[in-house]
């Protein structure tokens, strides 16, 4: 009888731990599935949404600055890397080539305070050699208004110089003598200004310190 | 392995996924964007002559348009034979680039590269070069500059800028006015 009890008890256990394991083994393989689809999801989703991050801002490589200059020269050459490729197949943009010209962007003063719609701003100095340059205001989001009476842009042959050949503009709201610009109505801008036919868009030469016009501050409305 | 370790590891192979799909991403956007330039051109490639994308009084879908410079382009398809483009130095400040979706801007020139008043490219793929040279036998036209271009579909465009207001329209024109067209290379084979 006793030995019939210790049997029972034997093939219970036997059972029991059957049964675990077939519990442990369905959770393992129930386990692995639920990480292959975390990795793929997560994988997948980090990768393309990192890239789509990317894109979005400003281009990440090449980036050269003179005073409060920036121009990324390799955007008109073959040696265009593979993230501002795709950040010109996502805004459209169509680059100047180095044998075309080159453009430099500021945003921000000489002192790197943003450019404030509100203030007054003197550019002045020299330009590098080039056979045409022109200069554009836009808002931060881009837009430019064409009209005459906007005056949100020159170029090198409508300007006025100084004996010397040295040329300044003044931006502000209020009219002003000379040359003379309209910020935009936003609260900040920026300014483009453009080298047309030009040795500085080589990737031989860089332009050096004070060769690009300064942009200085002047007073600002309350 | 514990199940930490094998969620680590599930963790790495995630990472490794992600710069893979990452990396992918960035290599064909410049072929599945809509908003491509490449893209957008498109409906101009059967065009002869380009079509304006910017330029003073232009509405446009170019970022930061610069409203001293008209902006004409045309898209082209090396399948049918080399693309020829032409445009009269006038005395404005000209430039001509030509782009493609894998590689950028594979050549660009100003109205300083005209011969006898006109700019003539031709682009072509190595094996039309391959074809045109053999055809021609050391009677090549000098006038003529020839490119040969990474990949068989692109896009060339001309910027034409107009340094005083009253030059707009002579740019606009001038910028229009510029010529795309295929020519076939005649193989006597």
């Amino acid at each position: 009888m006793a030995d019939r009890l210790s049997l029972d008890r034997t093939v219970r256990d036997h059972q029991a731990n059957r049964m675990s394991s077939r519990a442990a083994a369905r959770f393992n393989a129930a386990f692995n599935v639920l990480l292959i689809v975390y990795a793929v999801l997560l994988g997948l989703a980090g990768g393309l949404f990192s890239a789509l991050w990317m894109v979005e801002g400003e281009y990440p490589f090449g980036r050269r600055e003179a005073q409060a200059w920036t121009a990324w020269p390799d955007l008109g050459s073959r040696d265009i890397d593979p993230y501002a490729r795709a950040i010109l197949a996502r805004n459209g943009d169509i680059p100047l080539g180095i044998g075309e010209g080159l453009a430099f962007h500021a945003a921000a003063d000489e002192a790197r305070f943003p450019l404030d719609g509100s203030c007054t701003y003197t550019i002045a100095g020299a330009t590098p050699p080039a056979r045409y340059w022109t200069m554009t205001l836009y808002d931060t989001e881009g837009r430019h208004n064409a009209s005459p009476s906007a005056r949100a842009s020159t170029t090198s042959a409508r300007i006025l110089r100084d004996e010397e050949g040295r040329m300044e503009i003044t931006l502000s709201r209020d009219p002003h003598p000379g040359n003379w610009l309209i910020p935009p109505a936003s609260p900040r801008f920026q300014i483009v200004f453009r080298l047309y036919d030009t040795p500085v868009s080589g990737t031989l030469s860089w332009v050096t310190e004070g060769s690009l016009p300064t942009i200085r501050r002047g007073e600002c409305r309350s | 392995m514990s199940i930490l370790a094998r969620f680590a590891l599930a963790t790495i192979c995630a990472l490794v996924l992600g710069a893979i799909a990452h990396l992918a991403a960035i290599l064909i956007m410049p072929w599945t964007s809509e908003r491509h330039a490449a893209e957008r051109l498109l409906m101009t490639t059967s065009a002869d002559t380009a079509q304006l994308i910017a330029g003073p009084g232009v509405e446009t879908w170019l970022p930061l348009p610069d409203p001293a410079v008209a902006v004409a382009a045309c898209a082209y398809d090396l399948g049918e034979g080399p693309f020829r483009f032409t445009s009269r130095a006038s005395g404005l400040m000209k430039s001509v680039a030509f782009h493609s979706r894998g590689s950028g801007i594979f050549f660009a020139v100003t109205d300083r590269a005209a011969i006898g008043g006109v700019l003539d490219i031709v682009v072509m793929t190595r094996a039309q070069r391959d074809l045109f040279d053999a055809l021609q036998e050391n009677d090549e036209d000098r006038s003529v500059l020839r490119v040969i271009a990474p990949e068989g579909e692109g896009f060339a465009v001309i910027r034409v800028l107009a340094s005083l207001p009253s030059l707009t329209q002579r740019a606009l024109q001038e910028a229009q006015d510029a010529g795309c067209t295929i020519e076939p290379l005649d193989d006597p084979a």
